[in-house]
């Protein structure tokens, strides 16, 4: 069964990137955000409004397709998928994206993310209206989340708690591991102008926050910010012509997984025979190796899925990423895989992983704040749950 | 690398109902189940998805998604009739661009029952958020009420009579009397029509198709994989088109050229599968009202625009020939894709002969999709 | 308000025999009839082999903790006063896991494969939710 990508091709390049500031609070709707972000992305690619046919973008957008057409006036858009799942979809965004393209079905697409849920943007009951879902949970629940909530797992840290006391439990990992993930994207993000939480922070001052859910700290946990950020994709023909150097879209590929939303699922299947599945076909369509990266974007809503994604891709194997982040490991410079060089979910802010392809794309194009030098390979995936999925841009 | 060719192996569904006391997990399995058995396919050779956003069964819900070996492809559309063709686009794309092998796409609903995966809506109901808080709360809202309002500008634009509806109400219930799987099984007459109360002048009860509980499936493979003892059916060419929604932000479906966006992507779809018009054999356009069935023969070249009754008259039983959504029941639109697999392969109830090629059009009423098959 | 009720399940066809036999102080799940797997949480579809076809069992209400954490504030408001309480996931000897409250022991004192038995706290009329007490 052949289920993997086509063979590695330099066909379809991120030409263009945008974002608006993050903050705690921008004060502009998720509309704006969009818009902003989106307009960003194609003057950076030298594109128009009406170049772009191809539009990527979550179902949890509060915006749909036809109100972002309509706020960017876009008439020309003959593709258009959406997905649904949080940060286990923002690659899958590139890989549906890139087979747009491929297909002929559209030229230049767009794909975003808008997300206000900074505390401050609370500013309404309904999950739409940003703030915290799980704040805003209904006095009665159909469907799976009545099978948790109730009970008192109420929110995703305490569901990743769960898997991430477990993983411990089998495999060693400590809370050293887990800190050294935050300490290590911190650091980056210090030198990242653009980051929310650019303080930097040591080991003890991640043992010293407080408990959320053990064995999770504070500074275990994504900052809820304001923000968006989106890109431009388009084919070899057309990114001769755009200002910014290429970078290519190696290979993509999906995995399936357990939701870590559905914690009685999670431990009931065999997740690694569906990571594995995943990597293998991302790694032989590539044609390179985990070796091969320079710099690594990984899903860091928690500390722990960090680590797990880490083992899920094949950098390191199965129970082993404590050992791999140890020692600084994922640190920028000297590390050997520098994971999250913008700061992630963890410190620069929380677009359900879309930052983390903007920065590979920097990565790609020698602009990052911390640039790994020469750098040719750069991966980005979320650990296979929700499922999950992985791209790999590539100078 | 070497393009497969997507085709439509296997096509499963429930009943559409009225009512019903099973879930839409339930219902959805069962179509699933349904269509793998008519691809002589198991769950375990699924390795893609497709499915409407706002769907209550996800990948981790479809039956026997433990033992999947792999998913490498899932994706969704933005849920609703415009978007039901692209379903089939979505898995069409990925089979031939090889990211997944066999793929399965779905739909169940059970409005009375729908829970989906979200967490609720935190409490205060009925607040909006987006720009249908301009119309709903004003009372125009609603698939009738919408379509009355698009149909009148159609009226003043080409002259039209609101008897234009009549006739195709009426075809629609006509051919639905033949089809034992239909809800409305009773012909109409003009006359009956006619006295039939008003929903949103000038549309009756009879011209809004009733909203239908149930699940459709179906599974697209590559042409070397296919192994059902059907006809394969060819995904031979598809179409989007962004739209603004009339549902949600009618002003703005006026303020746009819309018929020049979905008229020229439909003339590349066509243009791509080097196909025209003239050579469909049989045509399912969203009639979720019957206004819709004019916009969408029009919409997509197979006559002027302000023809489309004409074309319907001298059409016959080529236009939506199992009755419709008008007669079947309205699945979001995505039983119609399922008649044309049915038209294609020789399988019909109420069979057009020598039927090849089928074109399945989307509602015209929001961002919207098409897709041609070949058999 | 202190005794503010938890966000409560919505009872429907897939899910209202395992609902009706928590208000009885039961706990059902289902198993396959074609494969024999054992699930949760109530689906209709067997997630191992795809069957339909299912029976519904009674446990025999003991498990052991599988995973496990310590859920500080802020919480729900129908968790506050218990917080920081020890919440986890269940593995039942049925062999499926469930989520619930882990009550009896210390948090510092939780391990994996502590046994447990369900107890079950009734909320409103016709809904009881069922937890884990240290056995």
């Amino acid at each position: 069964m052949w289920f993997g990508p086509r063979v590695a091709e330099r066909d379809v390049a991120v030409v263009g990137i945008g974002q608006t500031a993050f903050s705690k609070g921008l004060g502009i709707s998720e509309a704006e955000v969009a818009h902003r972000a989106i307009s960003a992305a194609l003057d950076d690619a030298g594109l128009a409004r009406g170049d772009v046919d191809g539009l990527c973008l979550y179902d949890i957008e509060s915006n749909t397709v036809p109100e972002v057409a309509r706020l960017l006036g876009l008439e020309s858009v003959r593709f258009f998928a959406t997905h649904s799942h949080g940060g286990g979809s923002y690659c899958a965004l590139v890989r549906s994206g890139v087979a747009a393209l491929r297909e002929g079905h559209a030229r230049v697409v767009v794909a975003f993310r808008a997300r206000n849920r900074g505390r401050r943007s609370s500013f309404g009951p309904t999950i739409a209206q940003g703030g915290r879902p799980w704040e805003k949970i209904a006095p009665r629940i159909a469907g799976h989340y009545q099978y948790q909530v109730p009970f008192g797992i109420q929110s995703p840290v305490q569901e990743m708690a769960l898997i991430a006391r477990r993983h411990m439990l089998d495999h060693g990992t400590t809370e050293d591991h887990l800190g050294e993930v935050a300490v290590a994207i911190r650091s980056h993000a210090v030198r990242n102008p653009n980051a929310v939480m650019r303080e930097p922070m040591t080991l003890a001052d991640h043992h010293a926050s407080r408990w959320v859910s053990e064995p999770l700290r504070l500074l275990d946990c994504c900052i809820e910010t304001d923000g968006g950020c989106a890109l431009v994709m388009t084919t070899a023909e057309r990114a001769r012509d755009c200002p910014q150097p290429p970078a290519w879209v190696l290979a993509t590929a999906q995995a399936l997984g357990p939701a870590h939303h559905r914690p009685t699922d999670w431990f009931r299947h065999d997740r690694r025979r569906w990571v594995t599945a995943g990597a293998r076909a991302l790694w032989a369509a590539a044609g390179v190796r985990p070796d091969d990266v320079d710099a690594a974007m990984v899903y860091d809503h928690f500390t722990p899925m960090v680590l797990l994604a880490l083992e899920d891709w094949g950098f390191c194997g199965d129970g082993e990423s404590g050992a791999f982040v140890e020692r600084g490991g994922i640190r920028w410079p000297d590390g050997r895989l520098p994971v999250n060089t913008h700061g992630g979910q963890l410190s620069e802010a929380f677009i359900h992983g879309f930052n983390n392809l903007l920065e590979a794309v920097r990565q790609i194009r020698g602009t990052s704040t911390c640039q790994v030098p020469d750098a040719k390979l750069a991966f980005v995936a979320s650990a296979a749950s929700d499922p999950g999925g992985a791209v790999l841009l590539a100078r | 690398m070497i393009a497969r060719a997507p085709v439509v192996v296997g096509i499963g569904e429930t009943p559409l109902r009225a009512r019903s006391t099973e879930s839409e997990h339930a219902l959805g399995a069962r179509a699933i189940r349904a269509a793998l058995r008519d691809a002589g396919l198991a769950i375990t050779d699924v390795d893609g998805v497709v499915r409407f956003d706002r769907e209550a069964t996800w990948e981790f819900d479809l039956p026997g998604w433990g033992r999947l070996p792999q998913l490498g492809f899932y994706d969704a559309v933005p849920r609703g009739n415009g978007s039901a063709p692209a379903l089939l686009r979505l898995a069409a794309m990925a089979v031939r661009q090889g990211l997944a092998s066999v793929v399965v796409g779905f739909h169940a609903r059970n409005a009375a029952l729908a829970a989906g995966p979200g967490m609720g809506d935190g409490g205060l109901r009925g607040e909006l958020v987006g720009p249908a808080q301009f119309q709903l709360p004003l009372g125009v809202g609603g698939v009738a009420a919408t379509s009355a309002l698009v149909f009148r500008r159609y009226m003043l634009r080409h002259r039209a009579p609101a008897r234009a509806l009549e006739a195709v109400t009426v075809a629609a219930r006509r051919r639905g009397a033949r089809n034992p799987r239909a809800l409305r099984r009773t012909a109409l007459t003009a006359a009956e029509y006619r006295r039939s109360a008003l929903v949103a002048d000038p549309l009756r009860v009879a011209d809004v198709a009733p909203t239908a509980t149930g699940a459709a499936a179906f599974v697209v493979t590559s042409v070397e994989r296919a192994r059902s003892r059907h006809r394969p059916v060819h995904v031979a060419g598809s179409m989007q088109a962004v739209i603004p929604s009339a549902l949600q932000q009618l002003p703005e479906w006026f303020r746009v050229d819309r018929d020049r966006a979905v008229s020229s992507a439909s003339r590349e779809m066509f243009r791509r599968a080097r196909l025209r018009p003239g050579d469909v054999d049989v045509v399912l356009v969203d009639d979720a009202t019957s206004p819709l069935v004019l916009l969408g023969l029009e919409d997509h070249g197979l006559c002027r625009r302000g023809a489309g009754a004409t074309f319907l008259a001298a059409a016959g039983r080529r236009v939506n020939p199992h009755g419709g959504q008008l007669a079947c029941g309205d699945l979001d639109g995505v039983g119609q894709m399922l008649e044309a697999v049915r038209q294609l392969r020789g399988d019909a109830t109420v069979q057009i002969r020598g039927a090849r090629t089928a074109l399945v059009a989307g509602s015209p009423l929001e961002p919207t999709s098409a897709v041609l098959l070949r058999a | 308000m202190a005794d503010a009720l938890p966000p409560l399940p919505v009872p429907g066809p897939d899910n209202v025999e395992f609902w009706e036999g928590c208000a009885r102080h039961e706990l059902r799940i289902q198993r396959c009839r074609k494969c024999r797997a054992t699930r949760f949480y109530p689906r209709p579809a067997c997630p191992d082999c795809g069957a339909l076809e299912h029976e519904w069992i009674t446990c025999s209400g003991k498990g052991t903790v599988y995973t496990w954490t310590v859920i500080h504030p802020p919480t729900l408001p129908a968790f506050a006063a218990i917080a920081p309480y020890v919440a986890g996931i269940i593995q039942l000897e049925e062999g499926v896991f469930m989520v619930g409250q882990i009550r009896g022991v210390a948090s510092d004192a939780v391990r994996a494969g502590l046994p447990v038995r369900v107890e079950f706290d009734d909320v409103v009329e016709g809904i009881a939710l069922p937890h884990w007490r240290a056995a």
